[in-house]
């Protein structure tokens, strides 16, 4: 019945596995706390390279529902009623069957050592779009045809070329993030799709070479509540936010359980902006200021969140004690430490709602070091850190090398994902790996598991997925050779000779939480904070199983993209007159040689010509 | 009516075959000295075209510079540090400098390699270290590379004090789309050949090579920029090397760029090499400086060795100069420091960041006769096909001398019109036995002086003269046996002959000829023995040197036209002589041109050793891999020793 009307078929799989659960453990009445919220986060933190790494957070909830028995008929407004849900989202989803939503423009290179992870689950260079759709109508591919181009118009970025040559569906990775996933619904009928009567299916596709501005920065505001009026957004000033080392926005769209038993569920919308500033470039000063950085001030937070705050991941100091002092000095109680020993990291949290209470001058933040520089910080290893490069030199050749070092003292499970387009051929008889320097001829105790789908001419990518398992503290490198495909001359883009992107490839794994990195756990680990101070969910972080996969962490490392340069033909000066000439060669040569050779003789009348063959010439006589 | 075919097929070939023989060994000689002429006239002001920038996503010199007088203070104080660290060990200085680009704030990196050579053991680190575009999304690069040691065998200081305050100043900038590898290699050229090795995922860890992995990576590098300021002092000019390994050439684009940055926004002297020549008006003056020039180009591309590191990267399709400071003091030019050379540099660096495909534009095969001007492949290529062809029609001559021509035309003009000529085949036979046997050995032999000058034995007292002596013994002997038995085997047909045509007459008496032709040609065919071994084997010696010629020309013109200039006289003139005195004279001017006679005269020249000469070009093909010494083995000593045997051969 559900099922059946529009409105739902978002949930409804979710809806439809619940009733079993909510049937057992139906003791609590569940309460709709909030129709629509939405919080808004900055989150600070100094890197030890000089940058300044700043997240910029946003989250909408939207019709929060209950399963059969305490149905509300609110949540049939789902899409129907916008306060604060931005509407072209909405539209976007319930047109397309979207499930969920991950859209990231990033523009530069994360650097893992440097840096450890971002708390921003995608990183890697360029567009990366992915989506479970409902399959309910089999029509995964026209759904996600006309997501591509919607979101395409809406963000104005080039999305309408991810098309079948680029699209892959992945088996292992981008599995779904929905809190129901992981926390209420049991694993197994979720993996196998057994309870869900819903088919889903998963689409992904990338653009590395797509680059990110300021016509993106705007309808991606557009989308927030205070735009960039007031609360924190009215930090983002494009002219200083794509003059940094590293920019990623995105736009994540999923549905999140809001009780311990998922009966009350929501559709979350997370909006990001992730930038790293490079203040110490000018005056090799590390200090900082948040009007130095986005020369924009906070004057009052937006009227519109339940939440806003700033939050500053301290600097984690050795040795030296004090080398730093942070203004305004954070309220007692504001300063949270998380882990301890070496993992520990203290955050203070600046509540905007509470300061602009009492004040009405803007909210001034800036972090100034014992002589400008730090002396003595805390080293950052991340867990896993991987690279990928083109081995050989040369248009007709080339070969592979995706290196993976895992600096844990412990075996960790990881998969890789690799989608390389289908002029390269790969040869898979060529793939070896290499552990610690020592070809490996036992590839089964590390790579566990291999799917790979060989890419078809002009139609689909190859796509290679590994389920490794990295011995602990090892560098395992994979190699793989391939041909580059002699393209057809129209093939070529304008910039023939720049050659072509390939885009990243991306390892999945669960981490040990540790070292002191910025984030873990993409979205989970971003609700922490907000959901310890907006009650959202009570007692869910207790219940048993959870603790375990609290101190791991599921992040994605994506590696740097490519660019392969393929044979080209010089579209110049050189090749049109080649063109040319030879044309007018063939056209001439033939009838000028006719013209020379032919013997052309005068015919006789009939009688007399019988003696004479026709054939014979004057040899004859 | 078809033109041709107004004549008969015999009366064609008649006029063909006259043709051939009258002129076609003028022709050839004509052709020569037009092709002698045209080479001449290739560096001269009216033949020669002025440069000009033809990528226009350079722009070069557009982008206001940002090294300051600030930055000038750093280079200097990198100087010192520089100079501080220069005389210690490999490792420790590699070490030192990682640490300077790592406190700059660049990812930085050292590599350490190894190369055994047949005659020596090399060993060094590089350091290097990455500027990440901010922004970029890395994968693109550009280099910026010096090595230690300069030209002048003295420490580049300058450079790697250079490279270091660019470093600096990069990492200021956020307007670069391409990261920046600064690389400071070891040793001469396999520091740098180590490190791309490794860069392209090459590395190889045998006992003859074995270069570390690298840690630190960017991009497919688009372009590079060698540095070589030696010394801590100022510099008159800026001297530019652009020949890499057997001749490649960067794209004239590269040196174009630093050209139009040297007139305005950087203003220096700018030279081809190190050669420093004063204006004229003079025509004559200035024709010979550009011949000069050339040459001087030539000779580089020739001999196949780079003149700087820029030469390893042109391997790779990376397109690289090299940058070399000419301190002359006394010369009446205005000197500059490291200010200068530090805003030519930058802006050189951001005029490459610009660009948005691989530079392609512009010219890949030029002769350069001056900074600013070029001669490109369309303007001098002919004349070395000219020579080319010039081989080949003295070989068509040759051949068509060694049929029956001759005679043919011999009956037709004693007007004879009731005999049948002109029969469509040479009724005389052409043996290539001796002549394809004796370019085998030669061959064979060139092969073997390769294999036994590259392969270490590990005998007592082994030196590559030694074995150069040892080849030129077996060649010696080659040539000794190959004549001698030819001369031998020709007394023998000689006196067969004799008894043949003895018998031959004896049956022509009795008529019984089994053709049924007439009785003056059974005369004929009798007459016509096999022709020499000579002409059969200069034809395929003419024959091979003008294949060579014509297809090396595509590769390296240099190379092919020097090699033609050298062998096109003595190859198509020498043939033996019915005097000893000639032939021996011929064989010692083929000799003179041999492989090890231009070694000597090589040593004479610039007052070497001998073995010095010929462990630099094993050298240089061990270690940069350059084609000298397999085209001298496989290619050119063949053809020379079939030479030297064919002026030696009886003449009949």
């Amino acid at each position: 019945m559900h099922a059946s009307s529009p409105c739902l078929l978002l949930l409804s799989g979710a809806v439809l596995a619940l009733s079993v659960a909510a049937s057992a453990t139906s003791d609590t009445i569940p309460v709709l706390k909030a129709p629509e919220a939405f919080h808004e986060q900055l989150i600070l933190k100094p890197l030890n390279d000089g940058g300044v790494y700043s997240h910029f957070q946003f989250t909408t909830h939207i019709g929060t529902m209950m399963d059969d028995d305490h149905f509300d008929g609110a949540a049939s407004n789902l899409f129907k009623h916008y306060n604060l849900f931005p509407r072209s989202i909405g539209q976007i989803l319930h047109s397309f069957e979207v499930e969920e939503l991950h859209l990231t423009f990033t523009q530069g290179r994360w650097q893992y050592s440097d840096w450890g992870y971002p708390l921003a689950p995608s990183a890697g260079t360029g567009v990366e779009l992915w989506a479970w759709l409902n399959d309910d109508k089999r029509q995964t591919d026209e759904h996600w045809k006309g997501l591509t181009n919607t979101l395409s118009g809406l963000f104005c970025a080039s999305l309408n070329f991810i098309d079948n040559t680029i699209t892959t569906e992945p088996k292992l990775s981008f599995r779904n993030e929905g809190l129901y996933n992981t926390h209420s619904v049991p694993h197994t009928s979720y993996n196998s799709n057994s309870n869900s009567t819903i088919p889903r299916k998963l689409r992904y596709g990338s653009l590395p070479h797509e680059n990110v501005c300021t016509e993106n920065l705007t309808p991606w505001i557009k989308l927030l509540p205070c735009k960039s009026k007031a609360g924190i957004a009215s930090l983002l000033k494009s002219h200083k936010l794509f003059d940094t080392r590293f920019y990623s926005m995105a736009v994540h769209v999923r549905s999140v359980c809001e009780d311990e038993s998922c009966r009350v569920k929501s559709l979350e919308l997370v909006q990001t902006i992730t930038a790293v500033f490079d203040v110490a470039r000018n005056d090799h000063s590390f200090d900082w200021s948040l009007s130095g950085l986005f020369e924009r001030e906070i004057t009052q937070s937006c009227p519109l969140a339940s939440t806003s705050k700033v939050i500053v991941n301290l600097p984690q100091t050795t040795e030296i004690e004090n080398q730093y002092s942070l203004t305004p000095h954070p309220v007692p109680g504001a300063i949270q430490t998380e882990g301890s020993g070496d993992n520990k990291q203290e955050i203070a949290v600046y509540d905007l709602k509470k300061i602009f209470a009492e004040t009405t001058t803007p909210f001034q933040l800036s972090l100034h070091w014992d002589g400008s520089r730090p002396k003595s910080v805390r080293a950052i290893t991340p867990g896993i850190v991987a690279h990928r490069y083109f081995t050989g030199f040369g248009q007709e050749r080339g070969g592979l090398a995706i290196e993976i070092r895992n600096n844990n003292s412990q075996d960790i499970e990881a998969i890789f994902l690799d989608t390389l387009p289908w002029y390269l051929k790969l040869y898979l008889h060529t793939f070896s790996i290499q552990l610690n320097g020592k070809t490996l001829d036992n590839q089964r105790d590390l790579v566990q598991k291999m799917l790979y789908q060989p890419a078809v001419d002009r139609s689909r990518p190859a796509v290679l997925e590994m389920a490794l398992r990295l011995p602990a503290n090892s560098l395992v490198k994979f190699t793989v050779s391939f041909d580059k495909v002699f393209l057809k001359y129209t093939e070529h883009r304008p910039d023939a000779n720049r050659g072509f992107d390939v885009g990243y490839a991306v390892i999945t794994a669960q981490l040990p939480r540790e070292q002191g990195q910025i984030g873990y756990g993409g979205l989970d680990h971003m609700r922490i904070f907000q959901e310890r101070e907006a009650g959202l969910v009570q007692g869910r972080h207790g219940s048993g199983g959870v603790s375990d996969r609290e101190k791991e962490d599921k992040i994605r490392v994506y590696t740097d993209t490519l660019l392969v340069s393929l044979p080209t033909p010089d579209f110049s000066m050189p090749y049109n007159v080649i063109t040319m000439t030879c044309t007018v060669i063939s056209l001439f040569f033939g009838s000028v040689f006719n013209l020379m050779m032919r013997n052309f003789e005068v015919v006789k009348p009939p009688a007399s010509s019988k003696k004479n063959g026709k054939g014979k010439g004057k040899k004859a006589e | 009516m078809g033109l041709l075919s107004r004549l008969s097929k015999a009366q064609r070939q008649q006029i063909f075959g006259r043709f051939v023989l009258s002129w076609m060994p003028t022709l050839s000689y004509i052709m020569v000295a037009v092709s002698f002429f045209w080479l001449l006239a290739l560096p001269h002001q009216d033949y020669s075209k002025r440069t000009y920038v033809s990528e226009n996503a350079l722009l070069p010199g557009s982008a206001n510079v940002q090294f300051n007088w600030d930055d000038n203070l750093a280079a200097e104080a990198y100087r010192d540090t520089v100079q501080s660290i220069a005389y210690l060990p490999s490792i420790e200085r590699a070490q030192a400098l990682e640490q300077q680009f790592a406190s700059i704030g660049l990812k930085s990196a050292t590599q350490n390699y190894t190369l055994n050579t047949s005659t020596e053991s090399l060993h060094g680190v590089n350091t290097y270290a990455v500027f990440y575009a901010p922004r970029s999304d890395g994968t693109e690069a550009l280099v910026l590379s010096a090595s230690w040691l300069s030209r002048d065998k003295t420490t580049n200081t300058n450079a790697i004090a250079m490279l270091l305050a660019l470093g600096k100043t990069f990492k200021r900038g956020s307007h670069f789309s391409k990261d920046i590898i600064f690389v400071v290699s070891d040793g001469e050229a396999e520091g740098l050949q180590a490190w791309l090795k490794a860069y392209h995922g090459n590395e190889e860890n045998t006992y003859e090579r074995n270069e570390e992995p690298l840690r630190v990576r960017s991009g497919a590098i688009q372009a590079a920029l060698n540095l070589d300021f030696a010394g801590t002092g100022d510099y008159n000019a800026l001297g530019i090397f652009f020949e890499g390994v057997n001749g490649q050439l960067p794209n004239l684009d590269m040196i174009n760029t630093i050209n139009w940055i040297s007139l305005g926004i950087a203003p220096v002297e700018l030279t081809l090499h190190d050669e420093l020549i004063p204006y004229t008006e003079n025509m004559t003056k200035n024709y010979l400086n550009s011949l000069r020039k050339m040459l001087y180009q030539m000779k580089y591309q020739a001999i196949g060795t780079p003149t700087g590191n820029h030469g390893l990267y042109l391997k790779y399709k990376i397109d690289a100069i090299t940058l070399y400071g000419i301190d002359r003091p006394g010369w009446n030019s205005q000197r500059f420091n490291l200010f200068r050379v530090g805003c030519l540099l930058e802006s050189a660096v951001r005029s490459l960041n610009n660009l948005l495909e691989h530079l392609h534009q512009s010219f890949f095969f030029y002769l350069l006769s001056d900074v600013r001007r070029y001669t490109s492949i369309g303007l001098y290529m002919p004349p070395v096909i000219i020579l080319g062809v010039s081989f080949i029609l003295q070989a068509l001559s040759l051949w068509g001398l060694s049929g029956d021509l001759p005679l043919e035309l011999k009956s037709l003009a004693e007007g004879n019109k009731d005999t049948p000529v002109g029969l469509p085949y040479s009724r005389r036979s052409r043996s290539f036995r001796v002549a394809s046997t004796t370019m085998g050995m030669a061959i064979f032999t060139g092969a073997a002086t390769f294999h036994l000058l590259t392969t270490e034995f590990g005998l007592v007292g082994e030196t590559p003269m030694l074995k150069l002596v040892a080849s030129v013994g077996v060649c010696s002997m080659l040539v000794l046996s190959a004549v001698s038995t030819a001369h031998v085997r020709s007394r023998i047909i000689q006196s067969v002959n004799v008894i043949q045509k003895s018998r031959s007459t004896n049956s022509d008496s009795k008529g019984s000829s089994s053709n049924n032709i007439d009785s003056h040609h059974v005369a004929a065919d009798q007459e016509l023995t096999p022709a020499a071994d000579w002409i059969m084997l200069k034809t395929l010696i003419l024959a091979l040197s003008a294949l060579i010629v014509t297809t090396l020309s595509a590769l390296n013109f240099s190379l092919a036209v020097s090699m033609g200039i050298l062998i096109v006289l003595p190859y198509m003139a020498f043939r033996p002589s019915r005097w000893t005195v000639v032939s021996m004279v011929e064989a010692l001017i083929l000799l003179v041109i041999s492989p090890p006679g231009l070694m000597m005269v090589a040593s004479w020249w610039y007052a070497k050793d001998p073995s010095d000469v010929l462990s630099w070009v094993l050298r240089e093909y061990e270690i940069l891999g350059t084609w000298l010494l397999p085209t001298a083995c496989f290619i050119y000593w063949p053809l020379n020793l079939a030479a030297i045997i064919m002026v030696l051969l009886p003449i009949s």
